[in-house]
């Protein structure tokens, strides 16, 4: 059963069409890369599946609940279930590096504040950054900061992981690290949404492929299918450039 | 603050002179209106003899300095401590200006006026005078340089005068001269307009002419015989204090008049023209005038800062009408010179029937403004902090308040305190436009130094000095802080 449905999803801004009638399903373990030219939707729709931006029409079916239609409040819960990492980071700088995984624990889940600790330092641990837990962010690289970005949304033990470009703001050398802790993640079985330019990694890492053009996306079951068998001159055209 | 203090000592005052007249009431039968009055009750009651005066009439009454500390001192005043020991009371001195006397004494803000005023018909239907303690003719003082153009009442016919507004003065000058009259509210602003010449003389009392003559030999009085002859100085009080009156008379004969008030008068008179170095003079002025400044700003920027929160909520708020209200009177507070804004604040809480002292109406026209400014600042700082916190605070699951909370407001505050330290800068500079309302903050002061010293330069150059060490002294100390602000954001992250 899809953990995440998308129904007829539609946006537009101030007259311009963004997205147009997007319907989608998300299975459990997942890793879906979408894939697409800037400026055609990607980001716009991922940043729906979490309600950062309200569609104007159309449905977001999470665990069975329209999220569309859901209030604040309900929002405030379905968001803990929902990690979102950013473009860039947005870290909170004036919290150290623990706080920063704690805080969501301790003022959201109401976690006692030793075992939040715990937590935080366990998944700062696991995304390689152990070390620098009482340091403020400004003080980390580029690919530390997307590293403790991730170990924040993860210590809330989500359902699903939506990544918006988390790689476009790194320098090079920092991309590998990131890419690795995302794809031990995807081995772990985690549902996975990444928006991305990284070819390689939704070629070997991603289970399925979105691929939006001017506002529309065409689902492709494996990377191979895309990569590979399209015949779509869309496709061509964007893999030309981008391989 | 000394003003608003004194409002309330007033009113305090008021009270208790409406209850002791109902007390008067009830005790009819028991005292005998021959025996008392109500003023002389208020007096024993209180135990003092509270004293008006305008006190910028050398020698009559003047400000010197006695140790560092203002005091009030002249053979009027000298007279009128006199009078409260006769009558077994300690002697209070209240300042005013003196076309407030009369009310002060009509409404019982002040028991007696002694402030070498004279009696007049118009002034005798309002309160009663005493007899004259001192007899004193009037002149006009002139430059000496001018002497022989103003000898004459012919001559004195096209001078332009100035005179003490609403003194018997004033109206002499305006029967001497054709032209307009100059009427202010000091002697000393008058002679300062005569030394720079934008007056031809200045109609005064001859013992102060005659003190202003020992003081400067720049100065020389018109031999032109003026008519209306004498002022005769009475103490003036209450139309009801009979009593006080027939009191104050035979004080006045057995203890002031003669050889008594010519000890005073001359003991005055060596009071003003005592040897002190401008300093010692006048420091107090400037001293008590950056309290002012001080204190001003401080009110402007304190409430400013709270109507400020105010206006920032409502301007970043959801709901239509808070966010324009709020930006209506932040672009109407912003669009209008302060000047303009300290006027209406001050005649408008008087138009709508509130009597407020000239100090609050400025603290509150300078909170008004700077609340304006603070909101911006605010709400710019809030602003300033990306969006990207938002969202992942967010996504992470806070609700809008905790995320304001947690991360907006403690970022915000490191974009609004340095500019919240310059907008004070701002105030401490701004503040001295209240002066125009006669808040005794540095540039009232400085005027009042101006008038008081015949010297225009050096107490601006004072002052220019005192504002400069108190905005650079606190730029200095806000970029102390932002430095330490911005270290620990390396060191620390």
């Amino acid at each position: 059963m899809a953990i995440l449905e998308i129904k007829d999803l539609h946006k537009e801004y101030g007259g311009n069409t963004v997205l147009k009638s997007i319907n989608a399903g998300v299975e459990e373990g997942d890793v879906i890369a979408i894939l697409g030219p800037s400026g055609t939707g990607k980001s716009t729709l991922l940043r729906e599946l979490n309600m950062l931006e309200h569609p104007t029409s159309g449905a977001v079916i999470f665990d069975g609940q329209d999220i569309t239609q859901a209030n604040e409040a309900q929002l405030d819960k379905i968001r803990q279930e929902l990690g979102m990492v950013f473009q860039s980071f947005n870290l909170f700088p004036n919290m150290t590096v623990l706080d920063n995984v704690k805080i969501a624990l301790v003022k959201v889940k109401g976690v006692a504040d030793s075992e939040a600790t715990k937590t935080a330092e366990k998944f700062l641990a696991k995304v390689g950054v152990a070390d620098k837990a009482n340091v403020y962010p400004a003080s980390l690289s580029g690919g530390q900061q997307q590293r403790v970005a991730i170990a924040r949304a993860l210590a809330m033990n989500p359902k699903i992981m939506l990544f918006d470009e988390p790689t476009s703001a790194l320098d090079p050398e920092m991309v590998g690290e990131v890419l690795k802790t995302m794809r031990e993640l995807a081995l772990e079985g985690m549902t996975m949404l990444v928006v991305t330019h990284e070819m390689g990694f939704a070629r070997e890492v991603a289970s399925k492929i979105w691929f939006m053009s001017d506002g529309e996306m065409t689902a492709y079951n494996t990377p191979n299918n895309f990569f590979e068998n399209s015949d779509s001159e869309r496709v061509q055209s964007f893999l030309a450039k981008m391989l | 603050m000394k003003k608003w203090v004194k409002k309330l000592v007033m009113l305090a005052m008021t009270v208790g002179l409406v209850m002791s007249s109902g007390l008067g009431i009830v005790g009819i039968s028991s005292v005998s209106a021959a025996q008392s009055d109500p003023t002389l009750d208020r007096i024993k009651k209180s135990g003092k003899l509270v004293v008006g005066t305008s006190a910028d009439y050398a020698p009559y009454e003047f400000h010197t300095t006695e140790n560092g500390k203002d005091k009030i001192v002249g053979f009027d005043i000298a007279a009128a401590r006199e009078i409260g020991k006769q009558l077994g009371v300690k002697t209070e001195i209240q300042e005013m200006s003196f076309d407030a006397l009369l009310g002060a004494v009509k409404t019982g803000k002040v028991d007696v006026v002694v402030a070498g005023m004279t009696e007049t018909p118009e002034r005798a239907q309002e309160v009663n005078f005493s007899k004259p303690y001192f007899v004193d003719k009037n002149v006009v003082l002139t430059l000496k340089e001018n002497k022989d153009k103003w000898a004459t009442l012919d001559q004195l016919r096209s001078a332009k005068l100035a005179a003490q507004v609403s003194s018997k003065q004033d109206d002499l000058a305006h029967e001497l001269t054709d032209k307009n009259v100059v009427s202010l509210k000091k002697i000393t602003d008058e002679v300062t307009q005569l030394t720079q010449k934008k007056v031809d003389g200045v109609v005064v009392a001859s013992t102060t002419a005659k003190s202003y003559l020992e003081q400067s030999n720049q100065f020389a009085v018109s031999p032109a015989k003026l008519p209306g002859i004498s002022n005769g100085s009475s103490v003036v009080m209450n139309k009801n204090a009979t009593v006080l009156q027939a009191k104050i008379d035979k004080i006045l004969d057995d203890h002031i008049i003669g050889a008594p008030l010519k000890k005073m008068q001359d003991d005055a008179i060596k009071q003003m023209n005592k040897q002190e170095s401008f300093f010692q003079k006048y420091a107090p002025y400037f001293i008590k005038g950056t309290g002012y400044t001080i204190g001003l700003a401080v009110i402007g920027v304190l409430f400013g800062i709270i109507l400020g929160i105010i206006f920032a909520l409502m301007k970043l708020s959801s709901v239509k009408v808070l966010r324009w209200l709020a930006a209506a009177y932040i672009e109407a507070v912003r669009g209008v010179p302060l000047l303009i804004q300290v006027f209406i604040v001050y005649f408008g809480t008087q138009a709508i029937g509130l009597n407020v002292s000239s100090f609050l109406a400025g603290a509150i026209a300078m909170f008004l403004n700077s609340g304006a400014y603070v909101a911006e600042i605010i709400r710019s700082g809030i602003q300033a902090v990306p969006n990207g916190q938002t969202e992942a605070a967010r996504s992470l699951g806070f609700t809008k308040g905790q995320t304001m909370r947690y991360m907006v407001l403690p970022q915000a505050i490191k974009n609004i305190l340095p500019a919240l330290g310059n907008e004070f800068v701002t105030v401490i500079k701004e503040g001295s436009v209240v002066s125009v309302i006669g808040v005794g903050e540095l540039t009232f002061q400085t005027s009042v130094v101006q008038g008081a010293s015949f010297k225009p330069f050096i107490p601006l150059m004072i002052t220019a000095v005192i504002y400069f060490i108190l905005t650079f002294g606190i730029s200095r100390l806000l970029n102390l802080f932002e430095k330490k602000l911005r270290k620990s954001d390396k060191t620390l992250g």
